[in-house]
């Protein structure tokens, strides 16, 4: 909800609190609210807490929690006159149960009129244009306090009007213009003789009632139901609109007297030639609950004692305090039961004054699945495979969405073979390369696989990386070369693939997992959006030569995005007793374009000839 | 040939084994969900406003992908009997527009702790010792109310490092609400608990720096190869 720090001085004028510190506060209160620009805040009300959507109900709360706020003042209202049954309004006994308030009043020699100044500046914070007096008034009263009203033509509902459950098979036109078909038992208004569905409860409004009939003669209707009865109005028609989503979320059966008086006092104002010449109203609040107001129940849950003036506060926002009980207001749709009441206790002694407690140690194990898995994944690391991770949805698969995003996501996966060739795809200047994941697959029932792709190696290394798998990981795999059509149409452009998959249940070894209380986790560098260079640079080094310290140097460079050691190569022949030939593997980048191969090579050489300083190598 | 875990594993993997030393047990559950399990039992009624915050995939009526990974402590406390304290890592689904921090596949990793005498303070108190386990000592909290329908009270956890202005905030949690502590099997009247949800990328991308959930799954190892 938008909300504009003006306007809300009008419910507390003493507010000095400029608009930063107003977010912290209404935050700190469970109204997350963020600074737009100066003076403007956009806040996060909980759909539980219908009765904050409005100037009226966020300030009231705001004031009762937090009282250097000042005091709270309720808008002011013109008189309704005195209460008539002027307009025939019946409602059906099935239809009894939600409805909860219904007043109306009756305004006559409307013409539509423009608004004046005053009226269109209140209008600014709802991103609304002026349109007409009285779809303009009916916004800012919503606005206000939170009550949504409708304006019914008199003339076209003179007759009285029915509140019911609908009929299956029947329909009516809404103001939008657009036909509705009804399923069963929303809440609608019929016309009292005709039957016709007048309007979608809480939702939307009929054409043939609509107030734009110009008749002159207008029914204001305020009016409070029970939220689930609108949500369903409102999910079975697909219709959502601002007075929908404020009934789902509760409006207090108390609100529409003092709405419809607000309304009255503004139109006046506005409009001095208008007459308001009926009041009508109906209530059938449903008696609040009593809940429990057990101290100890809420101080073992918070662990924090209730301050005595907690109680005091309670009754600020509205709860009567009844011997052990409380009685929530009638605008509080969310309190039913203790646990409730220590949300409210928390609330004002605020959560940051709760003492933090530690749980205590106790034993671990680490013997579990996801034990097993991890000791899996860091096997398969040691082994030089790198894990990716990719979507579960594919194009083609034994369990389908009802509502995919796009066609080639439209099933869950039934292996992992399109996410390790996608992978291979994404990198395709990666001659050399083994991936694996593990992920669930559905076949459709659900299963965890291990899939592995490999690429750059021969036939002979790649049956050598089969037994090495089942040695140190236990995986029985056999890779397959994967056929070259199937590589195209995944886009990948190494030319040998290998693939091999299986369930991780058929996994047959036993990790030990080993803890390490102190990893860290690298930093990441920003990935330019224009391809990397990646080079293989051989060199050799006394054998005393940590491989590390060569990637550090590299990574120090910011062209620099990756340097790792992809192969050590000994030979007492070729090399010497003393030396080793280390292959490493660079991403070069540049955040801001395409790097060509030789600025890629000038990077290389540069970074290479200051290494000569610390490591004495030669290039191979 | 290096090789290297994904950060979304090596992130899980840091939490996991923190808690293990508080002798949390780690659970699994399956990412096809019933409604029952993924909402109603958790409170989120269909003709209740709470089931919009997630935007959810359907694969046929009564079952979704879920959109949280908090129905493995449903199912995982069919079998248990409290004290319990156990994490619930996994993959969860939400249908909603992507962009550089949302995303339709991403990883939470859930918490719950039901025991005779646990409070508001414990779970504070866990959340403070994780988040300094994962991000250091030099970090101070904000702990506002928040609201998720399967605990009360429920709070959100803010935290910044401390010579800066700008909070950011980490994850949702709560006392677990009576109500759902009966789904469980439990006495409210006896028992009482708490669960968080975090989600996993958020937390590489406070500790890490990662500046698009898109990488996550992108298999791009000019990510993959950054960790």
């Amino acid at each position: 909800m938008r909300v504009f720090r003006s306007d809300l001085l009008a419910f507390l004028p003493q507010l000095t609190l400029d608009t930063a510190s107003l977010a912290g506060m209404l935050s700190m209160i469970g109204h997350e609210s963020e600074v737009i620009n100066d003076g403007e805040l956009e806040v996060k009300v909980f759909p539980s807490r219908g009765d904050v959507l409005s100037l009226r109900g966020l300030t009231r709360d705001l004031a009762a929690l937090r009282p250097e706020v000042g005091e709270w003042v309720d808008c002011p209202v013109a008189q309704l006159p005195e209460p008539t049954d002027f307009f025939s309004l019946t409602i059906d006994p099935r239809a009894q149960r939600y409805v909860y308030a219904d007043h109306l009043i009756l305004l006559s020699n409307y013409r539509p009129t423009a608004s004046p100044e005053k009226i269109r500046r209140l209008l600014r914070p709802l991103g609304l244009q002026p349109k007409d007096l009285l779809v303009d008034l009916t916004n800012i009263i919503t606005y206000e306090t939170g009550q949504p009203l409708h304006a019914f033509d008199f003339e076209s509902i003179a007759a009285g009007m029915t509140l019911d459950l609908s009929r299956s098979g029947e329909s009516f036109v809404a103001l939008n213009n657009k036909k509705i078909e009804l399923e069963s038992d929303l809440l609608i208004a019929r016309h009292a003789i005709t039957k016709d569905v007048v309007d979608l409860v809480g939702t939307i409004g009929g054409k043939n009632s609509s107030a734009q009939l110009k008749s002159g003669k207008v029914l204001i209707q305020a009016a409070a139901f029970e939220p689930s009865i609108i949500r369903r109005n409102s999910r079975s028609t697909g219709i959502t609109t601002e007075a929908s989503y404020r009934y789902q979320r509760g409006v207090d059966p108390a609100l529409p007297n003092l709405a419809l008086a607000r309304f009255a006092l503004l139109l006046k104002e506005a409009l001095p030639s208008i007459s308001i010449d009926a009041y009508q109203s109906f209530s059938n609040v449903p008696v609040a609950t009593e809940i429990a107001l057990d101290r100890n129940y809420v101080s073992r849950l918070l662990g924090h004692e209730v301050p005595t003036t907690a109680i005091d506060t309670l009754d600020n926002l509205g709860f009567r305090i009844k011997g052990s009980s409380v009685i929530p207001p009638s605008w509080r749709f969310d309190i039913t039961c203790p646990a409730d009441i220590a949300e409210e206790i928390g609330r004002i002694i605020g959560l940051d004054a709760i003492t933090p407690t530690p749980l205590g140690a106790k034993s671990g194990s680490y013997a579990g699945e996801f034990w097993q898995v991890l000791g899996l994944k860091r096997a398969l690391v040691e082994q030089g495979l790198t894990e990716t991770m990719t979507y579960s949805f594919v194009e083609n698969g034994f369990v389908t969405l009802q509502d995919p995003r796009t066609d080639d996501q439209k099933a869950m996966r039934t292996n992992l073979r399109t996410g390790i060739l996608s992978t291979l795809a994404r990198n395709p200047y990666l001659h050399k390369a083994a991936f694996f994941e593990i992920g669930n697959v559905f076949t459709p029932d659900e299963s965890t696989h291990i899939g592995v792709g490999v690429t750059g190696r021969r036939e002979s290394a790649i049956r050598q990386l089969e037994s090495t798998l089942k040695e140190m990981c236990g995986l029985s795999l056999t890779f397959e070369q994967v056929d070259p059509t199937e590589l195209a149409r995944f886009d990948v452009k190494q030319a040998k693939v290998f693939y091999g998959e299986l369930p991780v249940k058929m996994v047959e070894k036993r990790f030990v997992y080993l803890p390490n209380r102190d990893m860290t986790i690298q930093r990441f560098t920003t990935i330019s959006k224009y391809p990397p260079i990646v080079r293989d640079i051989t060199i050799v080094v006394d054998k005393t030569i940590d491989s590390s310290v060569v990637t550090s140097h590299c990574l120090a460079n910011d062209a620099i995005l990756i340097a790792e050691l992809v192969d050590r190569f000994e030979s007492t022949e070729k090399l010497g007793e003393e030396k080793v030939a280390l292959t490493f593997r660079l991403f070069v980048q540049s955040i801001e374009r395409t790097l060509r191969d030789e600025e890629a090579t000038k990077i290389i050489e540069q970074v290479f000839h200051t290494l000569s300083d610390t490591v004495p190598f030669e290039i191979r | 040939m290096t090789g290297h875990l994904h950060p979304i594993t090596q992130v899980t993997e840091k939490i996991a084994t923190y808690f293990a030393d508080y002798g949390f047990e780690v659970v699994n559950g399956p990412e096809i969900e019933t409604e029952e399990y993924n909402f109603d039992k958790l409170r989120v009624s269909a003709d209740h406003p709470a089931r919009d915050e997630q935007d959810t995939f359907y694969i046929k009526p009564g079952w979704v992908l879920r959109t949280h990974a908090t129905n493995i402590q449903l199912r995982a406390m069919e079998t248990r009997k409290p004290p319990v304290r156990i994490i619930s890592p996994g993959r969860v689904f939400r249908n909603e527009a992507t962009d550089s921090t949302h995303n339709t596949t991403f990883h939470q990793l859930d918490m719950l702790v039901i025991g005779e005498d646990i409070t508001l303070g414990h779970l504070i108190g866990t959340l403070q010792g994780m988040m300094r386990h994962l991000v250091g000592n030099d970090i101070e909290f904000r702990i506002r109310p928040g609201f998720f329908p399967f605990v009360e009270p429920g709070l959100e956890l803010d935290f910044r490092r401390k010579n800066s202005e700008q909070w950011t905030e980490i994850l949702g949690a709560g006392m677990v609400h009576p109500e759902v502590l009966g789904n469980m099997g439990l006495d409210s009247k006896k028992y009482t608990g708490f669960a968080f949800g975090m989600g996993v990328e958020r937390i590489l991308a406070v500790i890490s720096g990662v500046d698009d959930v898109r990488h996550n799954l992108s298999g791009d190892y000019r990510f993959l190869g950054q960790f």
